[in-house]
């Protein structure tokens, strides 16, 4: 093999904003050539700590397998940067929560599909200990490096053409491309791997024995309210939930809905006769702040909760099953400690939940 | 930290289907070298076609290595709750807010003068694990906060898709971003709500 030169050039380059176009040579004959596509780039703040080390992580392609998505990306310094360079610290710690929290891996890396409300994390290899992704000694410290890395998350819905990608403390590069296939050529890799050598060669049977891929798969919620806060909606994979401010509802101490609830009841009825295509479930439940005795508030949500149910039953147009129940003060949202918290824990839930779990 | 040093690429640019294809000139294996092996740490490759694939990769590096986020689009300034109870003026940049089908991403810098530790309550959760609301974006009447995810049976296994753990801010600032679901069809400016400071009304860009 003989080394001594290296020319850049474009293959095939889609160019927007002022990234130049870079000049097109042939090359020489026989000349092999590794693609390496951007699909877009974000800045990583070491300890998200200002005044520290930022390196330039970038999403290079999101790739369907057999079982599996890949997500190929990199992280490299600038040789500007200053400070003590340590790439753990572009990663959050260890979660004692998170049951594949893998110690040494690249965590914090996600593929999100908002619109599917799931977020796809790493699965677990089959010794369960180890992730199916790159560990953080994979990236150099040195530098000018730019290390390729790897995660294989679990197959995404055939649907689904984009992903937004989240890396370590919450880098979100948004709207990447789902491709189908690897990317080549692949070389193994166990430690370091230079951008533009090869790509990480992903272990295919590696993935379709990966246990229990669907506990790397997370329920996502959207949340979003209307201006005066009087109704928040929370929206998971499968259920939507309307969180009712009670204060706009009812009365302090009291089960009476006000002549002003009518329009809130209106809106929610709305929402859901817009999601309904064949009947559900309705679960309606009343929560209250830490205020008062556990007895009296379990009580005053359950009355609450029922008044709404009341009045919800000839609004909503679809034949659904209601659940009512109160909780009291048991199931906060927020602190009890302040003003605002207390306003967000006085509520009445209405979550409608599909027939068969879809929307 | 040099992230104040703009350089000429942008965030939207870089966002495209860029291919850099590296050419490997004299780097590349000819047919006297038919011995070229792949190497565990990705030096050398070679495929079936003894084609190779080893080359030094500055090019590519230096080219990748060059990201530098946007011009700011527009700015908002107040005081945000420092750990140790005080408040410290702070400054948010707006880079980005790009509006996709079903999702909205903001991207903005927070810096403050001094250097201060922030109330970590300020942008994700209290602590109790429950969502403070501390990002939001209103478009009409409608209000849209940062996406969750929920990765275990606690109350805390809770994560914003929000940028976590801010642990120094100072002159130098800080990225942050924030996934939210879609906004209305169809916005074109959006209202952009951080604790502390003043509501900025941000312009919308579509997603590339």
């Amino acid at each position: 093999m003989r080394l001594s030169s290296i020319a850049l050039t474009a293959a095939t380059a889609v160019v927007v904003g002022t990234v130049p176009a870079l000049p097109a040579s042939a090359g020489p004959p026989g000349a092999a050539a590794v693609d390496v596509p951007i699909a877009g780039q974000a800045l990583m703040t070491q300890n998200q700590s200002a005044g520290g080390p930022v390196a330039v992580a970038t999403v290079h392609a999101v790739r369907r397998t057999t079982k599996g998505t890949v997500l190929y990306w990199s992280v490299g310094y600038p040789q500007s940067a200053q400070g003590t360079i340590n790439p753990n610290a572009l990663f959050p710690g260890y979660s004692g929560f998170d049951p594949y929290s893998f110690v040494g891996a690249t965590r914090g890396v996600a593929l999100v599909d908002v619109a599917g409300r799931k977020a796809y994390e790493p699965m677990a290899a089959a010794d369960r200990k180890t992730c199916l992704c790159s560990k953080m000694f994979d990236i150099s410290r040195t530098p000018g490096d730019v290390s390729v890395l790897w995660a294989v998350m679990p197959e995404l819905p055939p649907g689904v053409s984009k992903v937004d990608v989240r890396l370590g403390f919450g880098a979100v590069i948004p709207a990447v491309p789902v491709e189908d296939g690897l990317l080549t050529p692949a070389a193994p890799t166990d430690g370091p791997m230079k951008v533009g050598q090869s790509w990480p060669q992903i272990d295919e049977a590696a993935v379709a024995s990966a246990p229990e891929p669907t506990r790397s798969i997370y329920p996502l919620e959207t949340r979003k309210a209307d201006e005066d806060g009087t109704v928040t909606e929370v929206e998971r994979p499968d259920e939507l939930t309307l969180n009712l401010n009670t204060s706009v509802l009812f009365a302090v101490d009291s089960a009476s809905l006000k002549p002003a609830a009518t329009s809130a009841l209106r809106e929610v009825a709305a929402t859901i006769n817009g999601r309904v295509t064949s009947g559900g479930t309705l679960q309606i439940v009343g929560h209250t702040d830490s205020d008062g005795s556990n007895t009296y508030n379990l009580r005053l949500s359950q009355q609450r909760a029922q008044a709404v149910a009341n009045a919800l039953r000839p609004l909503v147009k679809a034949k659904v099953a209601y659940s009512v129940s109160g909780k009291g003060e048991t199931q906060p949202i927020a602190s009890n400690s302040t003003a605002a918290g207390k306003q967000k824990n006085r509520r009445v839930a209405v979550t409608f939940k599909p027939s068969g779990g879809a929307r | 930290m040099r992230t104040t040093t703009r350089r000429t690429s942008s965030r939207a640019a870089t966002r495209a289907a860029l291919v850099l294809a590296i050419a490997l000139g004299a780097t590349a294996c000819t047919k006297d070298d038919p011995g070229a092996t792949t190497s565990s740490k990705g030096s050398t490759t070679s495929g079936g076609s003894g084609s190779s694939t080893s080359a030094p990769s500055e090019d590519a590096a230096a080219k990748i290595l060059s990201f530098a986020e946007s011009e700011p689009i527009a700015r908002t300034t107040g005081a945000i709750p420092a750990r140790d109870g005080a408040k410290g003026d702070a400054t948010a940049e707006i880079v980005s807010l790009v509006a996709g089908p079903s999702s909205t991403v903001l991207l903005f810098k927070l810096s403050t003068p001094q250097e201060i530790t922030p109330d970590v309550a300020f942008l994700e959760y209290d602590n109790y694990g429950k969502s403070v609301d501390g990002i939001s974006l209103r478009a009409g009447s409608t209000v849209l906060y940062p996406s969750t995810y929920r990765y275990g049976p606690s109350p805390l296994a809770q994560q914003c898709l929000c940028s976590q753990q801010i642990t120094k801010l100072g002159p130098e600032g800080v990225y942050v971003s924030a996934d939210f679901g879609a906004l209305p069809q169809g916005t074109s400016t959006a209202t952009l709500t951080l604790p502390g400071l003043k509501p900025v009304d941000v312009k919308v860009s579509p997603v590339g």
